[in-house]
């Protein structure tokens, strides 16, 4: 196995222990973090990615969402997280008999939304607020050290055999 | 909420460690040769000096290989030590990788971020 074949083994290791890690926290919803997180070699680079497309920053996995500015159409991202989630919801019963736009369960995913995304907006996720440290930190901190351990016996092998 | 592609660790396999490569493997291709062409020789399969003649041509190569690969590993192994004051940091990383990386950045950036909210909490 040669230096770059070694070095992609550790990156991809590194990928498949961040998405069990995400797993088996419990913090997945769609499963698009993990499924962006790739192994790429690219211009004489190897890399470790998460991907552009539909997924959350990947330091929120650690440290969270902070309070502040959000998205435009935020409720509905929420809105859909929370049935990617499969979040059990409190149905509030409408009390006139008048046609309405959406049905109870809507209206009560809707209204949940609502609250999640102000609070959001507000106080930030709670993740912002109680941060972690188990998700990518202790994995990536072993890949460089792997990776720098292989390069050292590298350049040191080198100069034996010769 | 599109994001942008994030780099999360990047390794950089540098020219120099590449080109430190290919000169050790062409320096043991050499000194196979050398063996097989010495042990021509002592057999005695050399009746017209062609052998002893790519032998020395070989030497010379050798010779000069091998100072083209102390000169590439001085430059990576003139990284690390100067670099090794910087212990724990990026730059210490990057040099532990022996030239082959610019690491971390991305990492340090979220960590940063963290930081960040930690402060305003």
């Amino acid at each position: 196995m040669d230096f770059k074949e070694n070095i992609l083994n550790i990156l991809e290791k590194a990928k498949n222990d961040i998405v069990a890690n995400i797993q088996e926290a419990g913090i997945t919803a769609s499963g698009r973090t993990e499924k962006s997180l790739q192994v790429v070699e690219r211009d004489g680079h190897l890399l470790l990615i998460k991907s552009e497309g539909e997924n959350a920053p990947f330091e929120t996995l650690e440290v969270g969402r902070p309070a502040g500015k959000v998205p435009k159409g935020f409720n509905e991202i929420i809105l859909e997280w929370i049935r990617v989630k499969g979040l059990s919801v409190t149905i509030v019963p409408y009390k006139t008999n008048r046609p309405h736009k959406y049905s109870e369960q809507e209206r009560s995913e809707r209204m949940l939304a609502g609250q999640i995304a102000y609070t959001i907006k507000e106080e930030g996720t709670e993740r912002s607020r109680n941060n972690r440290d188990d998700i990518y930190s202790p994995i990536l901190d072993e890949a460089v050290k792997s990776i720098s351990q292989i390069a050292v016996e590298s350049v040191i092998k080198t100069i034996k055999d010769k | 909420m599109a994001t942008r592609e994030e780099i999360i660790i990047d390794i950089q396999v540098t020219e120099v460690a590449d080109k430190l490569a290919k000169t050790n493997e062409e320096i043991v291709r050499l000194k196979e040769s050398n063996e097989e062409l010495t042990k021509r020789i002592k057999n005695g399969e050399d009746a017209q000096g062609k052998y002893a003649k790519r032998l020395q041509e070989n030497k010379i190569d050798l010779k000069d290989l091998s100072g083209t690969a102390r000169e590439y590993e001085k430059q990576i192994l003139n990284e690390i030590k100067a670099n090794k004051a910087n212990e724990g940091s990026l730059v210490q990383l990057r040099a532990q990788l022996s030239n082959m990386t610019k690491a971390y950045d991305s990492l340090g950036q979220a960590e940063r971020q963290g930081a960040r909210q930690r402060a305003f909490k």
